[in-house]
């Protein structure tokens, strides 16, 4: 997303985490982020976007294991998670009038869309 | 506990959040222009 984010245009783009906000000036500098990143401790918003958490055996099922295989191979370094590792993820594209144009709610840790159908998305709105 | 959950053409529930930066950040604020939110699984 963030190579991508000229073809935004003049959209907005926030980063939602649920990390407490004294852990996310650290993370912001560290991946160099050019967006904001919010703080939803309590998922108040998760929760208003439907956002919920998955069963271990989907959130630890092979296609995890195959996508962290994948990051190895490419040369990461895998990081102690924080946090929840059950909640789901999800990308939302709200449009000029404050109506969703695009929902897509996580299945897993590997289920994201591709960014084309972000920019996509952002092309309608 | 997940109520119905919001899909395209339904209104965008309101985010207002703090952010890293120490402010706060409303998706009202934006209103006018599309707006990307990407909700993040854990930090890692």
């Amino acid at each position: 997303m963030r190579d991508r984010l000229d073809e935004l245009g003049d959209a907005a783009v926030a980063l939602v985490t649920f990390a407490p906000v004294r852990l996310l000036r650290g993370y912001r500098g560290r991946l160099g982020l050019p967006y904001p990143v919010l703080s939803d401790e309590e998922r108040v918003v998760y929760r208003a976007y439907g956002l919920g958490r998955g069963p271990w055996w989907r959130v630890w099922g092979w296609s995890t294991v195959r996508a962290y295989g994948r990051l190895l191979r490419r040369g990461r370094r895998l990081r102690r998670v924080e946090g929840d590792t059950l909640q789901l993820g999800g990308d939302v594209v709200v449009g000029r009038d404050g109506r969703l144009v695009y929902v897509h709610r996580s299945t897993g840790p590997a289920d994201r869309p591709p960014v084309e159908d972000l920019v996509a998305a952002v092309s309608r709105a | 506990m997940l109520g119905r959950m919001p899909n395209a053409g339904d209104p965008a529930p309101e985010v207002d959040l703090p952010a890293a930066d120490g402010g706060r950040w409303r998706l009202s604020d934006h209103r006018g222009r599309p707006v990307v939110l990407i909700f993040h699984r854990h930090l890692a």
